[in-house]
């Protein structure tokens, strides 16, 4: 049997009618059976869905915790419990939404998340595509951004349902951030983004490959990369102080210069300077299979070199360095770091690592409310972008950023900037100005590019801000021969100043 | 700013942390280390102890400015929230200087040295405490106390019943005064305490400066090191002499690569050294850095007050972490990596002391350049095969 403290769960099949009934916490009209081991639900026939609900509840009232529906039938009942029973609607707010390929793979009310012992890894990558997207340095960066990177995504869904494809995953996150964010903010560094995508691609796969071991097919694209990993967390896992022998060895056909670096405890941290600025010149955009396995090798061993290039410390500055143009580098470098580490609550990546590590392999449990605003395909449902507020019936209740449920258990932020209502407010008191469209036809065009270019204005603004933060620091020569910088006087209120 | 040098708790071995948490708070102590052996750390660390134990008002009293200044940058944690008052930090000649002002009295004229003056002044002050205007002290700590005068000693003994002194005689920079013989005079012999290991300088570094002083105890700075930093270090002397230029070029070249590789490190408050013996060379090696684009910018020359100085500005700047300072200047500070510049010159009035604290400056790589001829004292220290004995 199915148990959750001394508790059970009861599971029913339902049309419509017998469905408002349970929804609305009323007892089941028909027939339940008890959610034992031996005794799964079995999948909803067309236009019947399954309600998973806990027995014993307070007096005659049920809590529905999880909905059954097929694919198929996800439209319409989201779809019509906006409509005819709003009070309830989104339902994916308040009770889970599986649909039958969950089901299936689904043992108990509760799912633990596996990510074979590359948690740390996992968290290094999620926290290096942050730091790419953002353009920050780590210390300013916030939990939110990690959760809003497609590697946290991808680790997460892996970790809780391991037959997912990375393609049907990353659709789904970009699916979410075309249909809630703004225009604006969807077209902002749109191009970086997919850059840092392309870059991490591979590095994904790999990841996946090694946690699902031979089970899962490997391109030969990846195969040395996954062999070389997978030496340096066994070198790791026996103590060997010549772990990078372990890494270079399955890399060294592709990559000839490799073979200094099995020298590298003897290479003083300048020496390893010039070891990384050798890899990276050879860095190219590759054609062949051979030379992306090559791209690939060089990308991960120079940024396996930016974790102990000063020295045996890391030198993520190096990597951060250049990171516009080789964003792989920098992903590798906080990847490689947590490769066969074990402690996962330390304050890595300030802080950050033990926070991204907890939102990684934190159990679903399907007999506590979800944690996301709503689920993706319930917003794919009813979001309307005809309307004043396109989310008006997802009745969003957040000021800038969305929790939004890709997967069950899967969590995004998906940051909405200013929300999409006043946004479209903003239009509409623009639109409210008749006279001066007539009086001043350019200033209503301004007035209607305003929401379009609102944005880049203020990145213009902050570039203004930054310019002036280093040309105060031009100002440094006088100040760093150990005189004080001479900073803007304000003018005095001298008497001889007058004029008379 | 994130400091480096403040070490976590969990970072200190048993014998530091025994030395600020577990000795009498209104005794007097002197506590004698090797370089890289947390002295500084342990007496702003104690400090922080004692303020905390009802007696809050304390004094840190530091040679230089330019070493108060980095003793204020242990005053921060690694958010930069102020966790000892930076005010609680000052030299012993300010601090000597405002005495006199509290009570009136006038500075001491010219004398023909620097010590001399600096005898005069601690002298004129001796009469203060007695005339009851302000307070003692709950507690004094004083760093380097290798480098005070007889003086000096009596007159900080007058405002507190509870010294904590810390250093270490083979770091005297200033001649003519007693060492820690004079400390000794106020320490009662039970309450000196030694720290045996030390943990920033790399053993490659170490095995010079023993060859530079033999170590009292007979224990040598490599037997006692625990270096847990960059590996491998590194030692170079140029192989032969260079023209001033050529040694700019060489050591440019050199920090273009240390500034990169050490950027993390950096970033969290490490700094790189150039060290040179003439205060007109400062301005020269400051001067030829600001014309390599890499390093515009990045160095800044690190000095005491001078005269008609209205300007000054000691402190370290996060954004310049290249240090230009001379010899005497270094005392107290530590850099990744140190960078001696015309090593040579003024050689005639380098003590073995002066060489040893130089040395002992760097942590992980030391390069030492020359005009015309390298330094006995370091020809003798420097091995490049790195045997101990021959």
């Amino acid at each position: 049997m199915v148990k959750h403290m001394d508790t059970d769960y009861q599971y029913a099949i339902a049309d419509e009618t017998g469905l408002d009934a349970l929804l609305s916490g009323q007892g089941v009209s028909g027939s339940s059976t008890r959610w034992t081991s031996w005794s799964k639900p079995s999948r909803p026939k067309p236009g019947s869905v399954g309600v998973v609900w806990l027995s014993g509840g307070s007096g005659d009232i049920i809590r529905p915790l999880v909905l059954i529906v097929n694919d198929a039938d996800i439209q319409r009942l989201c779809g019509r419990y906006a409509q005819l029973h709003s009070d309830l609607s989104p339902l994916t707010a308040w009770c889970h939404l599986l649909t039958p390929r969950f089901l299936d793979t689904l043992d108990s009310m509760a799912r633990t998340p596996d990510l074979g012992g590359l948690e740390a890894a996992w968290t290094g990558l999620t926290v290096a595509e942050a730091v790419l997207l953002a353009e920050r340095p780590l210390a300013s960066l916030r939990i939110s951004a990690c959760l809003a990177t497609h590697s946290f995504a991808i680790a997460r869904a892996n970790a809780l349902w391991s037959h997912l494809a990375v393609e049907d995953i990353t659709r789904r996150f970009d699916g979410a951030n075309r249909l809630l964010k703004s225009d604006s903010l969807n077209q902002r560094g749109n191009g970086r983004a997919s850059k840092i995508r392309a870059s991490l691609q591979p590095i994904w796969e790999t990841l996946i490959a090694i946690s699902k071991g031979q089970s899962v097919y490997r391109s030969s694209e990846i195969e040395p990369i996954v062999l070389a990993l997978q030496g340096l967390i066994n070198a790791r896992s026996a103590k060997d102080p010549q772990e990078v022998d372990q890494l270079i060895r399955p890399i060294i056909a592709y990559v000839p210069e490799a073979e200094e670096l099995s020298q590298l405890r003897e290479i003083a941290p300048e020496g390893r300077l010039r070891l990384f600025d050798k890899l990276v010149d050879s860095l190219d955009k590759p054609g062949t299979a051979r030379e992306k396995v090559r791209f690939n090798a060089l990308a991960l061993l120079a940024g396996y070199l930016a974790t102990i290039a000063a020295g045996g410390s890391p030198s993520l500055t190096l990597a951060e360095s250049l990171a516009s143009h080789w964003p792989e580098i920098t992903a590798w470098a906080y990847l490689v770091g947590g490769l066969g580490e074990k402690v996962l609550w330390t304050s890595s990546f300030d802080g950050l690592g033990r926070l991204v590590c907890r939102e990684l392999l934190r159990p679903l449990r399907f007999d506590e409310p979800p944690t996301c605003d709503f689920a993706l395909d319930e917003a794919s449902v009813l979001a309307d972008a005809k309307l004043t507020d396109p989310l008006v019936h997802l009745k969003v209740k957040q000021a800038r950023l969305l929790t939004v449920e890709l997967l069950p258990g899967v969590n995004i932020s998906v940051p909405i900037g200013e929300s999409n209502s006043q946004l479209k407010q903003e239009i509409n008191r623009t639109n409210r100005l008749p006279e001066a469209q007539a009086r001043d036809p350019l200033g209503a065009l301004a007035d209607a590019m305003w929401p379009h270019i609102r944005g880049r204005i203020d990145d213009y603004f902050a570039g203004m801000q930054r310019n002036e933060d280093a040309s105060r620091d031009d100002e440094s020569p006088q100040r760093n021969r150990g005189k004080r910088k001479l900073g803007p006087q304000t003018q005095l209120p001298l008497k001889n100043s007058k004029k008379h | 700013m994130a400091t480096l040098w403040w070490t976590k708790k969990e970072q200190l071995d048993q014998s530091q942390i025994a030395l600020i948490e577990q000795l009498p708070l209104r005794e007097t102590f002197l506590v004698v280390g090797p370089p890289g052996s947390g002295k500084t750390n342990v007496l702003l660390r104690r400090a922080q102890f004692v303020r905390g134990q009802n007696l809050p008002n304390v004094l840190v009293l530091t040679f230089t400015r330019p070493l108060t200044e980095f003793v204020k940058t242990g005053c921060f944690d690694a958010q930069g929230r102020e966790i000892f008052p930076k005010s609680c930090v000052t030299t012993l000649e300010s601090w000597q200087r405002t005495l006199y002002g509290q009570h009136r009295a006038t500075l001491p004229g010219r004398a023909p040295t620097l010590t001399e003056w600096k005898r005069q002044l601690a002298a004129g002050a001796m009469g203060f405490r007695g005339q009851g205007r302000i307070p003692s002290y709950d507690a004094l700590f004083v760093d380097e106390a290798q480098d005070l005068l007889v003086e000096e000693v009596k007159l900080i003994s007058q405002w507190s019943s509870a010294i904590f002194f810390v250093g270490d005689d083979r770091q005297r920079i200033f001649e003519q005064t007693e060492g820690l013989d004079a400390v000794r005079e106020v320490v009662s012999p039970t309450n000196v305490r030694f720290l045996e290991f030390h943990y920033r300088v790399a053993p490659e570094i170490c095995r010079v400066a023993d060859r530079i002083l033999l170590p009292p105890n007979g224990k040598s700075l490599a037997s006692t090191e625990h270096y847990n930093g960059p590996t491998p270090a590194t030692v170079e002397m140029q192989p032969q002499a260079l023209t001033k230029d050529r040694q700019l070029e060489v050591a440019a070249r050199r920090l273009q690569e240390q500034i990169r590789v050490y950027g993390d490190l950096i970033r969290q408050g490490d700094r790189l050294g150039i060290i040179v013996a003439r205060k007109d060379d400062r301005e020269v090696v400051f001067n030829y850095l600001e014309t390599i684009q890499a390093l515009a910018g990045r160095s800044k020359i690190i000095r005491s007050k001078e005269d008609s100085d209205d300007d000054y500005d000691p402190s370290f700047d996060s954004d310049a972490p290249i240090c230009i300072l001379t010899v005497t200047g270094c005392k107290g500070l530590e850099f990744r990596a140190v960078h001696w510049l015309f090593a040579d010159e003024l050689s005639h009035h380098h003590t073995p002391e002066h060489y040893y604290t130089v040395v002992t400056r760097a942590k992980t790589s030391l390069s030492v350049y020359y005009s015309n001829a390298l330094p006995q004292t370091l020809a003798r220290a420097y091995s490049e095969t790195g045997v101990t004995e021959w």
